[in-house]
């Protein structure tokens, strides 16, 4: 079974958010309500004339603890058999527990007002039809058909890779084993799946 | 420096090629490369090409043929060939932009011995075409590194016989030296506290000047980071100086023009204390675009028309403003 | 590792969310003392209010926390799924428990009422196990439901163990307050209230004490939450002045000197109430996420 896992390279991203809108489009996520499953945060460092930007993209780290799953009383956050980890949309409750529970701000509400707008806008094929705690999937749809996530495969600077972290060949293994790509916080226990290079 | 044999000027037809867009050079690389642009998606029936909207404009004074010539003469493309192409664009059985670019196509296409729908397809499938890398033109059409430049300095002296034909006609003026002498910019280096430089910029997520911020996920993404791409940049030591935190809405003034503006304050240490900037991609208030119309603030309202009469520079950074709350 | 420049306050909880711990840890406080008193001499109207109250409380916090808070009430149904490991499911499961073994203990004490004796007979001999499952769940509602805040290391400021005691213990000496505000009990019984009103609100000034010192000797986000809620007038004066040591003097005065004051009890009644209402709402809105980006 694939374990996959995302590196993203901090050195490379130049800040555009071509993966916020890529993920926006494939996804549906509520751009209108400035939520969004991937951000790209803007830290400015130093003082002038030392002064520099880094550019950080946030993501669900799918991680192998994950807090949110801990949490959540319906079981509506779940992990595939890939280790992915998912929101039943029926199930659930929208109590915000997830939300507030992970470290890493990935998720957000899909509220009423977001799922009438997604109705007006994409119409019969909106894919969010039920209020719920919204965040990335990794996009599984594009993964069943062998692709890359949406905000992979636009990424103009290639800082985003994903791959198998159970192949040794593949370039997200090497970066993570050779211990140039770092998990956030792991000293919370978390576990992430999409390791940084920085 | 590179000679090159021919060369071919990049037009800049940006708006919606139909299908085939004319050739040009790959940018920056120094190579002689062919690259072209093919459209990803179907135009808006309501737009037009840039060609189409110039011959028009053309067409209602009475100058198409005028305006062919010029394309001739400044391109170096066959004005016969032009001709009948644009004739046929006349009667409406193509666009002027397919026109050209038939035109384009089928001169390349004939130089580099193949027919214009090879061309088309050898770029279809290579994107850019290499026809000589610029080391291989670097042996044959440069001139000789050890030759010496048979000047009264040795070396390459510059003096353009145009310019020096207006200082004959209009009498001198810095503008056509034809030397090209530095023109220092007219900014006023002794500042007040409240007076900066004046620059601005794009952010990463509209385009060009400002030509999608109408689209309303890029307005989205720039709604995100409001502060920072629809701010004035000000740095903290003239911040404080001045009373201003991130969020206030202070005026800007063009001290040689006298436009003001309104926008709000981001103080940051990303900019000079003595410049402020802005971005030049919002402040349209066509209220056709729904999406941007109104938000944010437009450089047109600081800078003047005031065009450098050679080449049409718009000189918008030249001046300094004060910025008040 | 934390940026102080750029904190983010949590978006998962809001106002409700204050108002489910404030009125459900007091409605568990409630149930839990009824079950004392039925040991200790106390009268039966006691005994009634206070359970009947803890069973309005609640119902009162589970309504905020289902129509206010939650996205989708509905599905309410389904939050008994994760009982093994979701601090949702343990409150859900708590309230369900206080309200049926709260009602079964409390039936008795409505014997002398015709339409109940049948039922209060019947229920009698189980009184005291009833009130012990009842009793159980309402201690440990306060603790559970502010669990939910400071289980997860997502926000520093909430994740200590100093908050469930905290919330655990303002919401007995308000539960204390409160029924002798309305009962104007006397001699020993008055003594015994104003003591534990007084012995609580001490062990608050403790617990509050280690509360800022975890904060402020902790996460940076932590700090910074504290930095907000001590920067916001409403909750200087409302908990620490209102909260704590208002009721901490006045109790301590009464307790050690025996004297008796009429309006004692209801100023100790109210001042707690403000104190307890905002050291929830304001920790819950002051909740900073951890900030775990590299630069």
């Amino acid at each position: 079974m694939t374990r996959y896992g995302m590196v993203i390279d901090l050195r490379s991203c130049v800040g555009c958010q071509a993966c916020s809108a890529a993920c926006a489009l494939e996804n549906q996520t509520p751009y209108w309500s400035n939520k969004w499953r991937t951000t790209v945060k803007d830290i400015q460092v130093g003082q002038y004339p030392n002064t520099g930007r880094h550019f950080v993209p946030t993501i669900c780290m799918h991680c192998k603890e994950p807090a949110c799953m801990t949490v959540c009383p319906t079981k509506a956050t779940f992990k595939t058999d890939d280790g992915f980890i998912l929101v039943n949309y029926d199930t659930c409750l929208g109590c915000k527990a997830c939300i507030a529970a992970c470290p890493y701000g990935a998720r957000y509400v899909y509220s009423k007002e977001d799922v009438q707008q997604d109705k007006e806008i994409y119409g019969d094929n909106a894919q969010h039809t039920k209020v719920h705690i919204d965040k990335c999937t990794f996009c599984q749809d594009r993964i069943a058909r062998g692709m890359e996530p949406a905000c992979v495969s636009t990424c103009p600077t290639t800082s985003r890779m994903v791959g198998d972290l159970d192949d040794p060949t593949s370039a997200v293994a090497k970066a993570v084993s050779s211990g140039l790509a770092k998990p956030l916080r792991p000293d919370l226990g978390t576990e992430p799946r999409v390791y940084y290079i920085y | 420096m590179n000679i090159i044999n021919k060369k071919w000027p990049f037009l800049s037809f940006a708006k919606n090629p139909k299908k085939r867009y004319i050739l040009s050079g790959a940018g920056p690389s120094t190579d002689h490369t062919l690259t072209t642009r093919f459209s990803a998606v179907e135009p808006n029936p309501n737009t037009k090409g840039t060609a189409d909207i110039l011959f028009g404009f053309a067409q209602g004074f009475g100058m198409t043929d005028r305006l062919v010539q010029t394309i001739s003469e400044l391109n170096g493309m066959n004005l016969k060939a032009l001709q009948e192409e644009i004739g046929k664009a006349v009667k409406g059985q193509q666009t002027y932009t397919q026109a050209l670019r038939n035109v384009s196509f089928e001169e390349h296409a004939k130089n580099l011995g193949m027919t214009a729908d090879k061309l088309e397809q050898t770029l279809r499938e290579k994107g850019v075409l290499v026809i000589e890398s610029a080391s291989k033109m670097r042996e044959h059409a440069t001139i000789a590194k050890d030759l010496p430049v048979p000047t009264p300095s040795g070396r390459i002296e510059i003096y353009s016989l145009m310019l020096a034909g207006f200082t004959m006609q209009q009498g001198y003026h810095p503008n056509w030296d034809p030397g090209l002498v530095y023109i220092p910019p007219q900014v006023n280096q002794a500042k007040k506290p409240d007076e900066f430089n004046f620059v601005y910029g794009k952010t990463p997520t509209i385009s060009y000047a400002s030509t999608n911020a109408n689209n309303p996920i890029l307005m989205a993404l720039s709604k995100v980071k409001e502060d920072e791409f629809m701010g004035l940049w000000i740095n903290p030591q003239k911040a404080t100086l001045l009373n201003i935190k991130t969020g206030d809405t202070v005026t800007v003034e063009n001290l040689v023009s006298g436009q003001k503006a309104q926008i709000k304050a981001f103080v940051t240490e990303m900019v000079r204390p003595d410049t402020v900037f802005m971005s030049s991609s919002f402040g349209t208030e066509n209220p056709l675009l729904k999406t941007a119309a109104g938000v944010g603030t437009a450089i047109n309202k600081l800078i003047p028309y005031q065009v450098e009469p050679i080449v049409s520079a718009f000189r918008s950074q030249e001046f300094t403003v004060r910025v008040t709350k | 590792m934390a940026n102080p420049m750029h904190p983010e306050r949590q978006e998962g909880y809001e106002w409700p969310v204050g108002v489910y711990l404030f009125f459900g840890g007091l409605g568990g406080a409630l149930i839990t003392l009824s079950y004392i008193f039925h040991f200790f001499a106390a009268t039966v109207p006691m005994i009634r209010l206070a359970t009947l109250s803890g069973l309005v409380l609640f119902a009162i916090a589970g309504v905020f926390l289902i129509f206010f808070d939650l996205e989708r009430p509905l599905n309410a149904i389904y939050s008994l799924n994760n009982v093994t490991k979701s601090g949702i499911s343990w409150d859900v499961v708590l309230i369900i428990l206080n309200f049926v073994f709260g009602i079964l203990f409390v039936i008795p004490e409505f014997s002398n009422y015709s339409i109940f004796s049948g039922l209060a007979s019947l229920l009698a001999p189980y009184q005291v196990f009833f009130g012990l499952i009842a009793a159980i769940s309402g201690f440990l509602f306060p603790i559970i439901s502010a669990g939910l805040l400071a289980a997860p290391a997502a926000i520093p400021l909430w994740h200590t163990p100093a908050l469930p005691l905290l919330y655990l213990i303002t919401s007995f000496s308000l539960a204390i307050a409160y029924l002798g505000a309305l009962f104007s009990p006397v001699g020993t019984l008055y003594t015994t209230f104003l003591g534990g009103i007084f012995a609580l609100t001490a062990l608050t000034f403790a617990i509050s004490l280690a509360y800022l010192e975890h904060t402020h000797n902790g996460p940076i986000e932590a700090k910074e939450g504290m930095h907000r809620m001590l920067k916001t007038p409403r909750f200087i004066l409302l908990y620490p002045v209102v909260g704590v040591l208002f009721p901490l003097v006045l109790s301590a005065y009464l307790f050690f000197t025996g004297a008796t004051l009429t309006w004692a009890m209801l100023a100790l009644t109210i001042a707690l109430f403000l104190g307890g209402f905002a050291a929830r709402n304001c920790v819950v809105n002051n909740g900073i996420e951890t900030y775990p980006w590299p630069y």
